[in-house]
C-alpha cells in the first residue's frame, strides 16, 4: 500500500501544566517561569526563525516575547493553551522585528557550506537554502501555517486556537501555501 | 491553483498530516487504490513535506533563557527605580514650591508667630486674639507670639490668618517645635522687618496664594527650613519685586504644575544642591520665572526629558533672552525636546557651551534649527562633539541662521 503514515511528530508537551506554572509565577514565585522558558524556548525560537528567516532577530523575538509574556502573565487566560497565548506575542514581536526584506535575511548560523567536495551535500544545502527561500517568500497568513505544522507539528485544531482562526481556515490555508510550495519547489520534487 | 480543497483534497491533506479518522483513512485508501493520480499527488506532496521537513529545527540560543531572566530582571529593577524616581519627583516638587513661591508663605506663617511687621502703635488688643489661638492650639507657647515686639493686631483679625489656623495642616506646621526653632531664628526675623516684605505680604494676591492649598502644603516641607536658614534666601524676601514677582497668578500657575516643578528640581539635582535651586529662585531670577509664564514651555517642561534639557542651568541663564524663550516655542524644537534622544543631546557638555554662545542664539531663533532638529538624522549628528564645536563658531550660526 502506497499510504505510509507516519505518526504526526510532536514538539509540545501536551501533557505540561502550564496553568500550574503560571499559578505559582503569579503567587510570587518567578523561578516558575523559568519552566515556561525552558519549555517553550525551543519551539519559539524555530516559529521565529522561520517566520522571519534571520538567527538574531528570531533571538530578539523569542527573547521579547518571554519578557513580555511575564509582564502579561496577569492577563493570560488559563482556559486557553499557553502556547497559543505565547504564539500571539511572538507573532507580534515578529511583526515588529520584520524590517528588511525577506531576501536578505537568511541568517549565517544557517548558511550551507557551498564548497564542499560532497556533491550530495553541496545539493542537500542548496535544497534547504531554497526551501526556507520559498516559505520566506509566502504571505505571512499562509506562511505561519507551514511553519506551525511542519516546525513546530501543531494540530489543526492547535494551529486554529493558536492563529484565532476556525479550523476550516487552517484547512484551507495549508493546503493553498502547499500549492504555492510545490509550484516553487517544484525542481526539488522531481529529482 | 484551487484555494477551495475538494473532499479528496481534503482527505489527502488530513493523510499528509495524521489528521485522519478510522472512516475517513478507509475512504481515502479506496480512493487511491482506485486512482493513479491521486497515488502521485499524495506521492507528491510527501515528498513535498519531506524537503520542507528537512529543512530541519535549529537548536535556541544557549543564552536565551537566561537572556530573558536578565531582561525581566532589568526590568523589575527598572521599575522600581521609576517608581521611586517618581516618588523623589513629588517630593522634589513641593521643594520647588518653596524655593520659588511658599518662601513668601512662610514669612506669612512667621508673622503669625512673630508678629511682625510694625504697622501700627499699641498691641494690647491683640492679646485676646492670640490667648484665643493658643488656647485652641496649645501646642504653641506663650513665648512663640511676641506681642511686645510686634503690632500684630492687623493680622491676627485678618481672615488669611484666621484661615491659616483652621487649616489642619498649618497647626501642623506651627506645632512642629524644629519649624519654631527656625521661625525664631533673629538673623530671620531682622530680615522680616523690611518693608517692602511687609507690603507684598499686605497684597491680596499673596493672600490668595496662601489659600491654596498645594502652597501651604509645600510650607510643611523640611526644606523650608534649609532654605530660610540661607542668608540669599532672607535677602531675597526682602525684595519687593521678588515679592510681586511670587504673587503673578501666571507664575503660580506655572509653579503648580508638576512638569515646571520637575524641570526646575531637576536643575537642583544637576548642580548637586536643593539649596541652591531655592536660593536661585529667590534671588529675583525673574528671567527664568518670566520663562515659565510662557504657555509653550510649560507644555513643553510637562515631558520629562524636556524638563531634564531645560532645567541644565546653561540653558536656564538663557531663560533670560527673549529670542530664546521664543524659540522654544517653535513647535519642532519643542517636539524635538520631547524625546529622549534630545535629552542626551543636551547632556553634552560642549553642546551645553555651544547653546550659551550668542551666536548659537541666533541661529535657535531663527526658527530654522527648530526644524532641523525635528529630523532623526539631525539628532543623530548633532550628538557628536565636532558637531557641538561647529556650534560655537559664529560661521556656523550666520549659515544655519540663513
Amino acid at each position: 500500500m502506497l499510504t505510509n503514515f507516519s505518526p504526526r511528530a510532536v514538539y509540545l508537551d501536551q501533557s505540561a501544566d502550564d496553568g500550574a506554572a503560571v499559578k505559582r509565577c503569579l503567587n510570587g514565585e518567578p523561578a516558575a517561569f523559568e519552566v515556561l522558558v525552558g519549555r517553550y524556548q525551543h519551539i519559539m525560537f524555530n516559529v521565529a526563525l522561520r517566520m522571519l528567516g534571520d538567527y538574531e532577530d528570531a533571538r530578539d523575538a523569542a527573547q521579547n516575547t518571554f519578557v513580555k509574556a511575564y509582564e502579561k502573565l496577569g492577563t493570560y487566560d488559563p482556559e486557553r493553551r499557553f502556547f497559543s497565548w505565547m504564539y500571539r506575542i511572538l507573532m507580534n514581536e515578529c511583526l515588529n522585528l520584520r524590517r528588511r526584506p525577506a531576501t536578505e535575511q537568511l541568517g549565517d548560523t544557517e548558511a550551507e557550506v557551498s564548497d564542499s567536495s560532497d556533491v550530495d551535500a553541496v545539493e542537500a544545502a542548496e535544497r534547504k537554502r531554497d526551501v526556507r527561500q520559498a516559505i520566506l517568500s509566502l504571505s505571512p497568513a499562509y506562511r505561519e501555517v507551514i511553519v506551525l505544522r511542519h516546525f513546530a507539528a501543531l494540530s489543526y485544531e492547535q494551529m486554529s486556537e493558536a492563529i484565532g482562526v476556525p479550523t476550516k481556515t487552517v484547512k484551507s490555508r495549508l493546503h493553498t501555501a502547499r500549492q504555492q510550495l510545490a509550484s516553487e519547489l517544484a525542481g526539488w520534487m522531481h529529482r | 491553483m484551487n484555494p477551495f480543497p475538494t473532499r479528496n483534497d481534503d482527505l489527502l491533506q488530513a493523510a499528509l498530516d495524521g489528521e485522519m479518522s478510522p472512516e475517513e483513512r478507509i475512504e481515502f485508501e479506496q480512493w487511491l487504490e482506485g486512482d493513479a493520480r491521486a497515488r502521485e499527488r499524495f506521492e507528491s506532496m510527501q515528498r513535498l513535506t519531506s524537503i520542507v521537513e528537512d529543512v530541519g529545527l535549529v537548536v535556541a540560543p544557549p543564552d536565551l533563557a537566561a537572556a530573558a531572566a536578565r531582561e525581566i530582571s532589568l526590568r523589575k529593577t527598572r521599575d522600581v527605580r521609576n517608581e521611586s524616581s517618581a516618588r523623589g519627583g513629588r517630593a522634589m516638587a513641593r521643594k520647588t514650591m518653596i524655593g520659588l513661591a511658599a518662601a513668601a508663605a512662610v514669612v506669612l506663617v512667621t508673622f503669625s508667630i512673630t508678629g511682625y511687621p510694625p504697622i501700627g502703635k499699641g498691641t494690647e488688643g491683640t492679646i485676646g486674639q492670640a490667648n484665643r489661638y493658643q488656647a485652641a492650639q496649645p501646642q504653641l507657647s506663650a513665648s512663640d507670639v511676641k506681642l511686645g515686639d510686634t503690632a500684630v493686631q492687623a493680622f491676627l483679625q485678618s481672615d488669611v490668618f484666621d484661615r491659616l489656623m483652621k487649616d489642619e495642616n498649618a497647626r501642623k506646621l506651627l506645632s512642629d517645635a524644629s519649624v519654631r526653632a527656625m521661625l525664631a531664628d533673629g538673623a530671620l526675623t531682622q530680615s522680616l522687618r523690611d518693608q517692602g516684605v511687609a507690603r507684598a505680604l499686605n497684597d491680596d494676591a499673596i493672600k490668595r496664594m496662601m489659600a491654596n492649598d498645594a502652597l501651604r502644603r509645600a510650607v510643611a516641607d523640611d526644606a523650608v527650613g534649609r532654605a530660610l536658614a540661607d542668608d540669599a534666601v532672607r535677602q531675597a524676601l526682602s525684595d519687593e519685586a521678588t515679592m510681586r514677582l511670587l504673587s503673578d497668578p501666571a507664575l503660580q500657575r506655572a509653579l503648580q504644575d508638576q512638569g515646571v516643578a520637575r524641570a526646575v528640581n531637576d536643575a537642583a539635582r544637576v548642580q548637586g544642591a536643593t539649596m541652591e535651586a531655592a536660593k536661585k529662585a529667590a534671588n529675583n531670577d525673574t528671567a527664568m520665572a518670566r520663562a515659565l509664564k510662557e504657555p509653550a514651555l510649560v507644555n513643553a517642561l510637562r515631558n520629562e526629558a524636556a524638563a531634564r534639557v531645560l532645567a541644565h542651568d546653561a540653558l536656564a541663564q538663557r531663560f533670560a533672552d527673549a529670542a530664546f524663550v521664543a524659540a522654544l516655542n517653535d513647535r519642532a524644537i519643542s517636539s524635538a525636546l520631547r524625546t529622549e534622544a534630545a535629552a542626551r543631546v543636551f547632556s553634552a557638555d560642549a553642546l551645553r557651551k555651544a547653546i550659551s554662545a550668542d551666536a548659537m542664539q541666533q541661529a535657535v531663533s531663527s526658527g530654522l534649527l527648530g526644524r532641523a532638529m525635528a529630523s532623526d538624522a539631525m539628532m543623530r549628528a548633532v550628538q557628536s562633539d565636532a558637531f557641538a564645536r561647529a556650534l560655537m563658531t559664529p560661521r556656523f550660526a550666520a549659515a544655519v541662521g540663513n
